[in-house]
Formats: structure tokens, sequence, C-alpha cells
């Protein structure tokens, strides 16, 4: 006799709990679609994608368009070195390369032939500045603030016998004497293979960046002996101690 | 057991059978209280109705019992007609469809007791119900049991309704949303295939300006190293062409001195010459003056000569 009052309840119960199982449904609804999207595909960028750093507008990179081909017409004989461009109008060699000279000649990577005006050299290191009237174009050498250290890796651009442009790699094996005397400071010895023609190349580093001038060799050990940058920056800084080097024979 | 909620009435009439008895044997008994069977002719007053359907014992309620009960109450009278003035309640249940019976002579009343007495009861309790219908207190009051099942159907009807109503709202909302998503679905795959089929053009142009970015490189590895070569072979020609001017300067002087040389060794001959010529006229000429002149021949031959050593030195370098 007390089953209809459960009952009631009962009823009661199931229709909250239908009311709320159906409230709750509507939670869950789904939704009518938004408005079609029109941006699928992003638009153009008309931006070029920058260019990675070897690459150029010549195909050449930027280390073998900065080294140019130093030509010493000397009194009765003709020898080459190697140089790297400054400035567009201003490059480093070696001394060596532009003593006794009556015409000094610069070729570019590209063949172009251009004439120096000047010559200076200083006796604190094998390095010499040379300027020109026609601007070197291409790129230029990016000097790097500190000496490499034992153990890094360089790379040498230069035209070894006068012959092609040519990079080499090779590894600091750190700082010694002078072995031919040039130099009053202690220079940097590498296992970069470098000849005759490699005088004056640019070393550089990971970065790209000039750490030193090639200058002499030791044929029997296969090592190169390079000018620091730190040399070379406190000659430009200083340029006092470069001094003109005379382009007369008679002299 | 008041509180059973039969909407017809039965179950009151079972909830009154089991305090019944003792008003049934009341009734039947010979010295019961006549007043229960006098006052059938008689009309009850409210009060006195009302304190019969409230008591606990009600008379009337014996009259509509019997069919479990009644036969050990009976005192004679038939199970039929027990059961048959229970039909008759029932249909006093009904005031509509039931007339209310005429008043009864005493005779009959006599013959008939204990049967009167029943119906009477009956008719006392028909009355009585008629009479709170009548005074209106029965129908604000309905009986305990009946409203809140009534309720609960009203309510769950309502409640069905709603749901139902709600479930018509959602399955069209459904039906619209799932429209539109089918419809979406659609563009959507037109837009897939169109996308595919950009891409699949993009990926072939990708492809075909790959191969040819490969060739242009190669290309252009081939043209560098042809610059190379051609930029070697003109520094290497311009440094020949400085070697072969050097050699050019250098044979210009060698030429000059050989022709200084062989100048100086034709003044050389024609001296000699001359002076052979003095000297077959000696006797013509003073000998101070033929040595003097053949002194000086003998110096310009020896100058003539060094000048050619040197030459031929130069020349051998």
């Amino acid at each position: 006799m007390t089953t209809r009052p459960l009952t009631a309840a009962r009823r009661a119960l199931a229709v909250a709990l239908a009311s709320v199982l159906a409230l709750s449904g509507c939670a869950t609804l789904p939704h009518t679609p938004a408005a079609m999207p029109s941006d699928w595909v992003p638009a153009p960028t008309a931006t070029p994608v920058t260019s990675s750093v070897g690459l150029s507008p010549d195909g050449f990179s930027a280390a073998q368009r900065m080294t140019v081909r130093v030509r010493n017409i000397g009194c009765g004989f003709v020898k080459t070195g190697t140089g790297f461009a400054l400035d567009a109008f201003t490059l480093v060699t070696n001394r060596h390369v532009i003593d006794d000279s009556q015409d000094i000649q610069v070729s570019t990577h590209d063949g172009r032939s251009i004439d120096a005006t000047a010559a200076s050299s200083t006796t604190v290191a094998d390095i010499a500045i040379i300027t020109t009237q026609e601007p070197l174009g291409g790129a230029f050498a990016a000097r790097a603030e500190e000496d490499p250290e034992e153990g890094d890796v360089i790379t040498v651009v230069g035209y070894p016998n006068g012959g092609k442009l040519t990079t080499v790699s090779g590894v600091v094996l750190g700082p010694v004497k002078d072995p031919v005397g040039s130099a009053v400071d202690t220079v940097l010895a590498t296992t970069a293979i470098v000849e005759p023609g490699s005088s004056g190349s640019p070393v550089l580093n990971d970065d790209g960046q000039v750490v030193g001038v090639v200058y002499a060799k030791n044929p029997d050990t296969n090592q190169s002996f390079i000018v620091p940058v730190s040399v070379l920056n406190t000659l430009l800084a200083q340029p006092a101690l470069l001094v003109p080097e005379p382009v007369d024979c008679d002299a | 057991m008041s509180t059973d909620t039969d909407d017809y009435g039965h179950g009151r009439r079972r909830s009154d059978r089991a305090g019944a008895e003792p008003a049934v044997d009341e009734g039947v008994r010979p010295d019961a209280n006549p007043a229960h069977v006098d006052d059938a002719s008689t009309p009850l007053l409210p009060e006195q109705i009302r304190t019969r359907s409230d008591g606990p014992a009600p008379a009337s309620a014996p009259s509509h019992t019997g069919r479990g009960d009644a036969g050990d109450a009976d005192d004679g009278t038939p199970e039929g007609e027990d059961e048959s003035d229970a039909s008759e309640a029932d249909e006093i249940d009904d005031p509509a469809s039931t007339p209310i019976p005429p008043p009864v002579s005493p005779a009959t009343r006599s013959r008939s007791r204990g049967r009167r007495r029943v119906d009477g009861g009956v008719r006392e309790v028909a009355i009585a119900q008629r009479r709170r219908r009548s005074d209106g207190l029965v129908d604000r009051e309905p009986a305990p049991g009946r409203t809140p099942g009534r309720r609960g159907w009203i309510a769950a009807t309502i409640v069905f309704m709603l749901l139902f109503g709600g479930a018509a709202a959602l399955d069209w909302y459904l039906w619209n949303t799932s429209d539109e998503w089918e419809e979406r679905a659609g563009v959507l795959t037109d837009v897939n295939y169109d996308l595919g089929a950009r891409l699949s053009s993009e990926q072939q142009t990708t492809l075909q300006l790959t191969s040819e970015i490969d060739l242009l490189t190669q290309q252009l590895a081939t043209s560098n190293q042809k610059v190379t070569d051609l930029s070697s072979e003109k520094a290497s020609a311009v440094d020949e062409s400085a070697v072969y001017q050097q050699e050019i300067d250098a044979l210009e002087t060698s030429v000059s001195s050989a022709a200084g040389v062989a100048n100086a060794l034709h003044r050389c001959v024609d001296g000699q010459q001359e002076l052979v010529t003095y000297l077959r006229d000696a006797e013509n000429y003073d000998p101070e003056e033929l040595a003097a002149f053949s002194d000086s021949v003998r110096e310009l031959c020896a100058e003539a000569e060094g000048a050619n050593d040197r030459l031929q030195e130069a020349l051998n370098e």
C-alpha cells in the first residue's frame, strides 16, 4: 500500500533526471558551421628568400670575390702573389710581393685587370698596402678582432703558383718565431698547404672573417706561416708605420 | 486503513472491512443498539454521519462487506443478498446514476430486519455521501488518496509534452545542423579537390623548377669554373706578356748594343784598312804620324772588341 507515493516520487525523479539529461544534452549540441573561410592558401609573398652566405650574384663566394691576384712586373722579372680587398680601392698583400716592382697589376676573380697607383709597406711585418684608381668591386674583407687560436680551422683562398683561384683548409698550429725574419713579432703556423704565389692570401675563419695573411711556407714540413690579424689591424690603425714603396728600377 | 486512495471507493470499502466486524455483530444481535436500525428510516444528521464515517467502526461498513468476513458474521442472510447489497452500495456511490430509494414502512422494516438493516446502512452512507457532497465539504476536500496520483499524471503528462516538444525542436535543430554540415562537407570536398589539383600542379612545377635549378647550378658551376680558368689564362697571358715585354726590352737593348758594337767594329775595320793604305806608302808619310794613327786604330778596335764581347755575354744570358 506504500508503493504509490514511492512511484510518484520515482516519476518525479525520473522526470527530473530526464530534464537534466535533456538540458545537459543541449549543452553539447553541435553547432552549425561557421562562415566558410576563404584564406585557405596564404597570399604569396613577393619578398625574395634571403640568399645564403655562400652565394652571390655571379656564383662566386665573398672570399673568392675579394681575393685578387697581384702581378709585380719588376726590373727584369715578373712575379705574382695574392691579395684581398679591404675596400673598393685598397688591398692587402705581402711586402715581398711588391719588392723591386716597376709596375703592379691586380687581376680580379673574373679576369679584370686593374693597375695599382701606389704601394706602401712596413718593416714591422711582411705586409703591404696597395691602392688602385679603379674600383676593385666584388666583396670586401671583414677582419676579425682576435687572432685564431691553436686548433682553429682556417681557410686560405689564393692563387698558388700564379694559377687558378684555389681554396684550401688547414688548422692553426700555434704561434712561432718568424722563420724568414721578416717580422718583429711572432707569427702563426698552420697546416694549410700553400705555394709560391699564395703570398698575401687571406686566411679566413669559420665565420668568413680574415684572421691572418699568408706570407711564407716551409717546404720541408709543408707548414704555412701567417701574419696574425692583430698585426694587420695595428698597421691599419697606425698609417705612419707604412712607408711608400718605390716603383723604379733605378731605385 | 484510512489511507486507501482508490478512486472508486472499493478500496475504502475493503479498508472498512477490518474494523467492521464488531459493527456487523452489533447490528445483527437482538440486543444491538436499535437506534442504528430505527434510524434507517430517519435521516441522519450530518454530524452523525460524519461520526459514523470517521469512527473506527462505522455501522455502514458491515453492510458493504461480506465477501470474506461477512460469512463469519452472517446471521442467516444468504451470501447472494449480501453481495447484491454490496452491489447496490456501489451503485449508490454514484449519485448521478442511482436514485435515492423511497422511505420504507415500519412493517417492511420489521419483516426484513436484518436485510433492511444492512440496506438501511447503505442508504445511510449514500445519504450521508450525498449530503456531504451537497454541502460542498467533500468536493472541496477530495479524498486524500486521489490528488497525488492525478497530479502526478498531470505533471507527468506536462513534462512528457514538454520533453516531446523539446525533442521535436532538438530534432529540427539537429536536422538543420546536419544539412548545413553536409553542405559544408560538400564544399570542403570540392575545395580539397581544387587544392589537391593545385598542389599537384605546384609540386609538378616545383619538380620542374628544381630540375632546372639543378641544371642551372651545374651550368653556373661550369661557368664559374670557366671564368676561373679564363681568368687564370688571361692572367698567365698577361704575365707572359709582361715577361715577353721584358725580353723584348732586353733584346732591344741587345740589338742596340750590337749595333754599337758593329759600328765600332766597322770603324775599327775602316781604320785598319786606312792604316794599311798608309803603310804601303810609308816613305810618303811621317813615321810618327803613322805610329800615332796605328795606336788610335788599335784602341778603337780594342773598344769594339770589348763591346762585342759584352754583347755576346748579354746575348748568352
